[in-house]
């Protein structure tokens, strides 16, 4: 029992990560919340859903096309909202405002084009195959959903370790102003940062459809929240933390359906920030001042 | 005219009661605080009026008070502990109240009905009340705002240091103004559930925060108009479009991006554009 | 003179390095004391526990026999602790009259007075802005009292802030480099400024790298270098001490 309570929850985990962990790679680039990540989600579902029911086919398939989509979304954001508004000289508030915007047109597209029932992925191979491990019936789908997850992980790490736009990227996620100085083009970063982050969503989508058998132009709503709380969870801008956080946020809402019912579920992923924000609060800055004020 | 009045009855009532709740939000944005506590504390503000008007017989004007009361304590009891935070951790922080506050009425089925809401609440928000109490707010907003009290808080919106080197406790400060603008949120709450009669949960979540906050950003951060513009704007645009349900969030979506990237500074600050273009 | 400030084995470590490591020395009242040292030697670390901004990690600071090294800012300024910056903190958006009313305490509006616009406000308005232009014009900068301080230059910027430390009647006057920037001509001016606090009641603890400024107006010098006091005494002991000369060696100041 426990070992397939932990299995869920590792794979509920494993969706959130992968959505944080884009979410917080634009935040730690770009200090800016992108709000329209929880539509990008739900578009890359829509796209793996129609590859999959209108194209046949494969399932990888499926998620490398829901990426690409979903990361070229992504791109939109940056080229329509973010961009512009710098130029601009726009405070960061508007940022929220224009992602929210772009969110809403990009559900109306869906609603339009796609309707509005909830719609569910066909049955594949993965559908239905178990294994049963240790008295625990393992969806093979739940053990996908993880691999795939721990893949992507894995390549984002090596992209930014290893490979020149890593080091790019995080050259101008320290600061933009230096990036320039030493050469680096900002602006296609910024645009490679939002693609990334925009295929990790996208990623993810068709493996939350794939996981919970529903596709709907809402789906996105409620993750960008629990995309939020693992940013906290794990840091603002913190990769590792949006990794490590998004599987603990998995793993406790299962527990916590456990012991408490699910009614509460999507609290209790709010009352840890509000816990951990209280405890400990994350300042940058040892002085007095600004933890007082 | 009456007749126009009577058909947009109920969508100037939420323009005035929209505007009313964007000026607690625009206190806050003037010392750089964007908050998304509104929802949670409009929740404790209505859930309580209902209590006191359905369960306890009160009248309307003392259950409002008593909602604006207890909202703004717990605005002072949640900004004692999350103020001090950094912030875009103090926006989560307020965030993770509001969602708190909804799932637990969510839950709550003997006091709030649960998913269901509460139906039958006795109608007593009056057009005449929200317009008096919309003056009333833009009048104080604007007193505070043109005194040196005004002055303190552009000060520490710009660098709390000089402003705490001067000599003021700006955590108290700051969370005098969270106060107050909580006693705004608990008042819109007590007058939305008496609006509708009906109030649900939902009507108090991250999206009810979201859409006050950002009216006044949408209609201009410093500008004292901006709240009522923007509240007006996120109001009426989707009422307007509502001839088509999927086109509407096309097209509000797009209204939106249009004024954000044509008015990075708030609609409010159109007649200046407009002026700049046209004598050039 | 009895000592305004003392400071008493004040020590500030952050992680495993000492910015100052037992430093101690005092301030006597109704002086203009000079507080030097090359760059990196802790001044402003120093100036930053005396205002309230940092706390110590160990040692003690007293005001007038009082500890003060756990106040905050807020309170210490009301106790007559007002500071300049090392670089420049005014609200550029606001004119120079505003940014030093912001300092002023009395006298002062009550909420009633300013949520009926009660005639009171009036008249606290109007004469906090006589004494705001009166103290910019006793700093030289009585000409910019209305324009918005992020439009001044640098050395009229330095004399506002100079006012807005001013505003809050101050009895201790913490001054950060005040005269960087400063044209020959302001600096003169500035020396006769520093020189007149005194008699209104002000003691000065100034930290400057202009030695002609600093010999020419401190009654008395303390010497920090990388963290710890290595001098005290009049102008020209310090200034002929081989300690002090060796850890200025190679240092050229402006």
């Amino acid at each position: 029992m426990l070992l397939q309570q932990f299995v869920n929850g590792l794979s509920l985990g494993a969706v959130y990560a992968v959505f944080a962990i884009g979410f917080s790679l634009v935040f730690g680039v770009m200090n800016v919340l992108n709000l329209s990540q929880g539509a990008v989600f739900m578009w890359g579902a829509y796209v793996g859903l129609e590859v999959v029911r209108n194209l046949a086919l494969p399932l990888p398939l499926a998620i490398l096309a829901a990426g690409i989509a979903a990361g070229l979304l992504g791109v939109l954001s940056e080229l329509l909202v973010f961009r512009p508004l710098q130029r601009r000289g726009a405070n960061r508030w508007m940022g929220m405002v224009g992602s929210l915007a772009l969110a809403r047109i990009l559900i109306g597209l869906a609603q339009e084009i796609f309707g509005t029932q909830v719609v569910r992925y066909p049955d594949n191979a993965l559908a239905g195959a178990a294994i049963d491990l240790f008295g625990a019936r393992l969806q093979l789908l739940q053990v996908v959903a993880i691999g795939v997850a721990f893949t992507m992980v894995v390549a984002l790490a090596a992209l930014l370790r290893f490979s020149n736009l890593g080091r790019a990227i995080r050259t101008v996620a320290f600061s933009e102003s230096v990036a320039r100085l030493v050469g680096i083009p900002v602006d296609r970063v910024r645009l490679a940062t939002f693609f990334v982050s925009g295929a990790l969503a996208g990623g993810a989508g068709v493996l939350w459809s794939l996981l919970f058998q529903s596709v709907s132009p809402f789906m996105g709503d409620s993750i960008l929240l629990k995309g939020l709380t693992v940013m906290i969870l794990g840091g603002l801008g913190n990769i590792v933390g949006a990794l490590v956080g998004g599987l603990l946020l998995g793993l406790v809402e299962v527990a916590s359906i456990v012991a408490v019912g699910s009614g509460y579920r999507d609290a209790i992923g709010f009352g840890l920030v509000l816990l951990i924000l209280v405890t400990r609060p994350t300042g940058l800055f040892a002085t007095r001042e600004t933890k007082r004020a | 005219m009456i007749d126009l009045f009577e058909a947009y009855h109920n969508v100037i009532d939420l323009c005035l009661l929209n505007s009313v709740l964007a000026y607690g939000c625009f206190l806050l944005l003037g010392v750089n605080l964007f908050s998304l506590a509104t929802g949670g504390l409009m929740a404790i503000g209505a859930y309580l009026s209902i209590w006191l008007t359905m369960q306890q017989g009160w009248a309307f004007a003392p259950a409002l008070l008593a909602a604006a009361v207890a909202a703004s304590l717990a605005a002072l009891g949640l900004g004692s502990l999350v103020l001090r935070l950094r912030g875009d951790y103090f926006t989560m922080a307020t965030l993770a109240f509001t969602e708190v506050v909804r799932i637990i009425a969510l839950n709550w089925n003997s006091v709030t009905g649960g998913a269901l809401g509460i139906f039958g609440i006795p109608k007593l928000a009056e057009t005449w009340q929200l317009a008096l109490l919309l003056v009333l707010v833009i009048y104080l907003v604007w007193a505070v705002r043109s005194s040196g009290i005004g002055e303190r808080m552009r000060a520490v919106a710009a660098d709390e240091l000089a402003v705490s080197t001067a000599g003021y406790d700006v955590a108290h400060f700051k969370l005098a103004i969270f106060t107050v603008s909580g006693a705004i949120a608990g008042l819109g709450g007590g007058l939305a559930a008496h609006l509708n009669m009906f109030v649900a949960p939902g009507d108090f979540g991250f999206l009810r925060s979201f859409d006050t906050v950002i009216a006044p950003v949408l209609g201009g951060a410093w500008n004292i108009a901006g709240p009522v513009i923007g509240a007006t704007l996120l109001t009426v645009l989707p009422e307007a479009l509502r001839f088509s349900a999927q086109m509407r969030e096309i097209l509000v979506g797009s209204a939106l991006l249009v004024a954000v990237l044509f008015l990075p500074t708030g609609v409010a600050s159109l007649p200046t554009v407009l002026r700049r273009k046209w004598s050039i | 003179m009895s000592s305004f400030l003392q400071v008493n084995q004040v020590s500030r470590l952050f992680g495993g390095v000492a910015a100052l490591l037992d430093v101690s020395f005092a301030v006597s009242t109704g002086s203009v004391t000079g507080l030097i040292g090359p760059n990196g030697s802790g001044k402003t670390t120093l100036m930053n526990i005396i205002s309230g901004v940092d706390v110590p990690s160990a040692g003690a600071v007293l005001l007038d026999g009082a500890p003060i090294q756990l106040l905050p800012s807020h309170t210490l300024a009301r106790r007559g602790v007002a500071r300049t910056f090392q670089h420049i903190r005014l609200i550029p958006d606001l004119s120079a009259v505003q940014n030093v009313t912001l300092a002023m305490h009395a006298p002062a509006a009550g909420p009633l007075d300013i949520l009926l616009r009660l005639p009171r406000l009036r008249r606290v308005e109007t004469e906090r802005r006589s004494r705001a232009v009166a103290l910019l014009e006793q700093v030289g900068a009585g000409h910019h009292a209305d324009r918005p301080v992020g439009d001044l230059s640098y050395g009229d910027r330095r004399r506002v802030e100079i006012a807005r430390a001013l505003a809050s009647e101050p009895r201790l006057l913490l001054l950060d480099e005040p005269a960087a920037g400063m044209s020959h001509g302001e600096r003169v001016a500035l020396r006769a400024l520093i020189a007149s606090l005194p008699g209104l009641g002000i003691t000065v603890l100034l930290v400057e790298h202009d030695m002609d400024l600093v010999m020419g107006v401190c009654d008395e010098l303390h010497v920090l270098n990388q963290g710890t006091a290595i001098a005290s005494g009049k102008p020209d002991a310090v200034r002929a001490n081989p300690k002090v000369i060796e850890a200025y060696l190679g240092v050229e100041d402006a």
